[in-house]
């Protein structure tokens, strides 16, 4: 490869590669805090009951034109959207006296209070060694832990700090430890709802193979048009029919054939036969809740983490459910308020509070 | 681009994060250039650190005997690279920002020389495949066997594809005014 087109290019990639900031460090407490996403379940029948927040059962109805036929037509699924079950924001509250339970780091610095601290994602500068981790904003006071039980215990100029699964009375911002043992594998997930394979059935002859992105089926002019009618849409989802990568190795797993799975709040058969204008590829397209705009309303509402809201450590979007996922430190009566605040009823806030109520 | 990389070197991942995080290593530049290049106007260190995550999740199921741990890797980023750009759905960041997916990438104030921008739209039109082939192995720099894995074909459907690719940006270069 020593043409001049192979010269230009390497002289062009030098000079974009020399303009690149450096590569990100591995953030080791986002590995650590790493869980296995939650495998959707595909629905068994049309009549399939689908649990939403709040304790408001909907029945996932057949979808269809107007005239209500169109179960099988190609590029629709025959039912909507399967949301995972997630606890309403009232019954996450914590209220003074309650018994609560977590595992995270425990920080005794010298002349502060011990600290329990949210397992929050942080960029960790690159550093080989022990070092005295900083104070914790994001995490609550502890009362009564046991120091020369944690686990990973370090202890250097003064500080000691190592891992814990703790149970405690919440008082105020405070954790009163009634118990105290090794970190334990948490078990609850953010509750989106993206599904892995998608929900339409196979078009006669099959999906076609391959990537959005590759073999002319560019995913680009639907992503923009997506993204040109938030009033209409929701998450766009790359699923695979025969079951997503499994990252056992390089090779042809990678190139497993993908549908694009594209959530709509309109008619799903008049939405599906607008995208075939712009789209030719894999496409499956199904109901979901609510639209982008939507949720971005009351996304917006929601504090972004700063030092007066260093209880709330990330925000995101799940348009495929229509929710806000929110993970904090616990749910107590500020938080409960911060929180109804911004969801004003419409039970798109999902809330993950590290800490949970027990008993 | 960078030499394969030696057999002796494909252990499997360690089973902690710091060990892994060493293991990774290696790769971590490639792996930031890949998400850089197949996800332009997405969050590049976040497409890299959730790459990682899944890599991490999945460790056992790396084989030795079937891959080297760049090709893995870089495969996986590539996967989540394409994720992210199909999605462009906005992330709201720790300290605030908000990151639209499919904003434009915004340039770098020394990156639009003329031959540049010819080059540019050149690659523009090139095919899904050319276009991952020239970003992988130029401007990714990685070896002909890496962007096979990401690609998942041949290293000899690479050549073939990148000598198309080639020939096609030749042609486009000189029609261009």
């Amino acid at each position: 490869m020593t043409d001049d087109m192979d010269e230009l290019l390497r002289a062009d990639a030098q000079r974009w590669q020399a303009a690149q900031p450096a590569p990100p460090r591995p953030d080791l407490a986002r590995l650590a805090a790493a869980r296995p996403p939650g495998r959707w379940q595909p629905l068994a029948a049309a009549a399939a009951v689908v649990l939403l927040a709040g304790g408001a059962v909907v029945a996932a109805t057949t979808l269809g034109g107007p005239d209500g036929s169109g179960t099988n037509r190609p590029d629709v699924a025959p039912v909507a959207v399967a949301l995972k079950p997630r606890p309403a924001l009232r019954t996450l509250l914590v209220r003074d006296g309650d018994r609560v339970a977590g595992t995270g780091q425990v920080l005794a610095l010298p002349g502060r209070p011990v600290r329990f601290c949210a397992p929050v994602p942080v960029a960790l500068p690159g550093y080989v060694g022990v070092r005295v981790p900083a104070y914790c904003d994001t995490g609550v006071n502890l009362a009564g832990a046991n120091l020369s039980r944690l686990t990973e215990r370090f202890a250097k100029n003064g500080a000691v700090w190592g891992q814990a699964w703790i149970e405690g009375s919440y008082r105020s911002g405070t954790l009163i430890v009634t118990a105290q043992g090794a970190p334990r594998r948490s078990t609850g997930d953010l509750p989106v709802s993206f599904p892995d394979r998608p929900p339409c059935p196979a078009p006669e002859g099959g999906w076609a193979p391959g990537q959005l992105d590759g073999a002319g089926a560019g995913a680009d002019p639907l992503v923009g048009y997506l993204n040109a009618h938030p009033d209409q849409f929701g998450e766009l989802v790359v699923t695979y029919p025969d079951g997503p990568p499994t990252g056992a190795t390089d090779g042809p797993d990678y190139n497993k054939t993908q549908v694009a799975l594209v959530g709509t709040t309109a008619d799903p058969n008049a939405i599906a036969r607008s995208l075939r204008k712009v789209y030719s590829g894999n496409l499956c397209v199904t109901r979901v809740p609510r639209n982008r705009l939507q949720v971005n309303a009351v996304q917006d509402r929601v504090p972004r983490p700063d030092r007066e809201h260093m209880q709330i450590y990330t925000i995101g979007t799940d348009y495929y459910g229509g929710l806000v996922t929110v993970q904090l430190v616990i749910v107590d009566q500020q938080q409960y308020e911060v929180l109804t605040a911004a969801d004003r009823g419409t039970g798109i806030v999902a809330a993950q509070p590290w800490l949970t109520r027990v008993g | 681009m960078r030499e394969p990389e030696p057999a002796a070197k494909a252990a499997g991942p360690p089973g902690d994060p710091a060990g892994f995080a060493d293991w990774v290593g290696p790769h971590l530049a490639a792996m930031a250039r890949l998400a850089a290049r197949l996800a332009p106007a997405a969050d590049r260190d976040d497409i890299v650190q959730e790459s990682l995550v899944r890599a991490w999740l999945k460790r056992r199921q790396f084989d030795p005997a079937r891959g080297v741990p760049g090709g893995w890797l870089l495969a996986i980023t590539a996967d989540q690279a394409r994720k992210a750009r199909a999605r462009g759905r906005p992330v709201t960041l720790m300290d605030g920002r908000r990151v639209a997916g499919n904003d434009p990438p915004v340039p770098g104030p020394d990156a639009a020389t003329p031959a540049s921008l010819d080059l540019a739209r050149a690659l523009d039109q090139l095919t899904g495949r050319q276009r991952l082939a020239v970003d992988c192995l130029y401007y990714a720099d990685l070896t002909v066997a890496e962007t096979a894995a990401v690609m998942g074909c041949a290293a000899g459907t690479v050549k073939s594809t990148l000598a198309d690719a080639r020939a096609r940006l030749r042609q486009l270069l000189a029609e261009s005014p």
